[in-house]
């Protein structure tokens, strides 16, 4: 009855070793906060959606501080709060994100631009095309008529 | 056509750039001797430089690692980086066409030489002390590998090289050095 028990209790301490080893091993990897990761992916899509430099310089300095400040914290023993670059991180996200926006506005209305353009230039073209065959019609008929009344 | 040609994105390469300059900014000098050989506590002076030309926002890794000749370095496809220990680690994001150059600076603080096998224990990158424990056997070296990391932003972890379109890249250095007691050719 007794080894039975060990028995049973066993695998658990097992278990339970191997998950205090595992997460000593892991605490022991100095780790970059996990939002980096997010707010590039944010920064990228805004620069995807058409975002300029000067927009987006900004937001890439103010990573670049949360990076320095994450790497000074994780030399500290123990490693202090990253509560200032989780800030920071947050608000690099949401403005990326309203660059974004805006980027998309501004890109459709400079695609819708350039094809209302392109078919206003292809109208136009088509009307001098249409008047240019016009005249040229209009000037050999001429021409025919005076060749006639020379010949009589 | 116009239409198009004003709107379409342009395709164009995605790669990084990574160098490694001497005392004077330029390559070569990477020792103060100009050879191979250091001295204990002699201290090398190297700039690394990275180029972002990927289209995007990018966050680098520089990582460098102290190996031998024997300890297998990044393979030649690219894939792998090598099994050297690291011993320091530079991060930074960069924008499209920035170039991010920074002094690495170190020296060996400490290492034995018996016989004919030489011993680093102790180096020095920049302020910080890191204990390794590498060797060397008769005429073989040592070597600084520097290789370029990449935060994939999908998987929010750094990745050997990066990525371009389906296509894996990878950009690595190496250089070169004895540790002496005596100054060589």
């Amino acid at each position: 009855m007794r080894s039975k028990t060990v028995l049973e209790i066993l695998p658990l301490i097992v278990l339970l070793l191997v998950t205090i080893n595992l997460a000593m091993a892991e605490s022991q990897q100095p780790q970059l906060h996990h939002g980096f990761g997010l707010a590039l992916s944010s920064v990228q899509n805004a620069e995807l959606a058409g975002a300029t430099d000067a927009e987006l310089s900004p937001l890439v300095d103010e990573l670049n501080r949360a990076l320095t400040v994450n790497l000074n914290a994780l030399k500290e023993s123990p490693p202090s709060s990253l509560g200032q670059v989780d800030q920071t991180l947050t608000h690099v996200q949401a403005e990326a994100n309203s660059i974004q926006q805006s980027a998309l506005r501004r890109t459709s209305t400079g695609t819708l631009t350039a094809y209302l353009s392109g078919a206003f230039a292809a109208v136009i073209a088509t009307l001098l095309c249409a008047i240019g065959i016009n005249v040229r019609g209009k000037y050999h008929a001429r021409r025919l008529t005076q060749r006639r009344i020379t010949l009589k | 056509m116009f239409a198009y040609t004003a709107t379409a994105p342009r395709n164009q390469d995605q790669y990084f750039q990574l160098y490694v300059l001497g005392a004077s900014g330029s390559v070569g000098g990477y020792y103060p001797h100009n050879s191979t050989d250091l001295f204990i506590g002699d201290t090398a002076r190297w700039y690394v430089g990275v180029t972002n030309s990927m289209g995007l926002v990018q966050l680098v890794e520089v990582r460098i690692k102290l190996g031998n000749s024997t300890i297998a370095g990044p393979d030649i496809a690219g894939t792998n980086s090598s099994v050297a220990q690291q011993v320091d680690s530079s991060y930074r994001f960069l924008r499209e066409n920035e170039t991010w150059e920074f002094p690495l600076f170190w020296k060996v603080t400490n290492a034995s030489i018996n016989g004919n096998t030489t011993t680093i224990t102790q180096l020095q990158m920049g302020n910080q002390t890191v204990g390794v424990d590498i060797s060397a056997v008769n005429a073989s070296k040592f070597r600084m590998i520097i290789e370029l990391w990449t935060l994939d932003a999908s998987s929010d972890s750094f990745q050997y090289g990066w990525m371009a379109g389906p296509n894996h890249h990878a950009a690595w250095l190496q250089v070169w050095f004895n540790v002496t007691t005596t100054l060589g050719s």
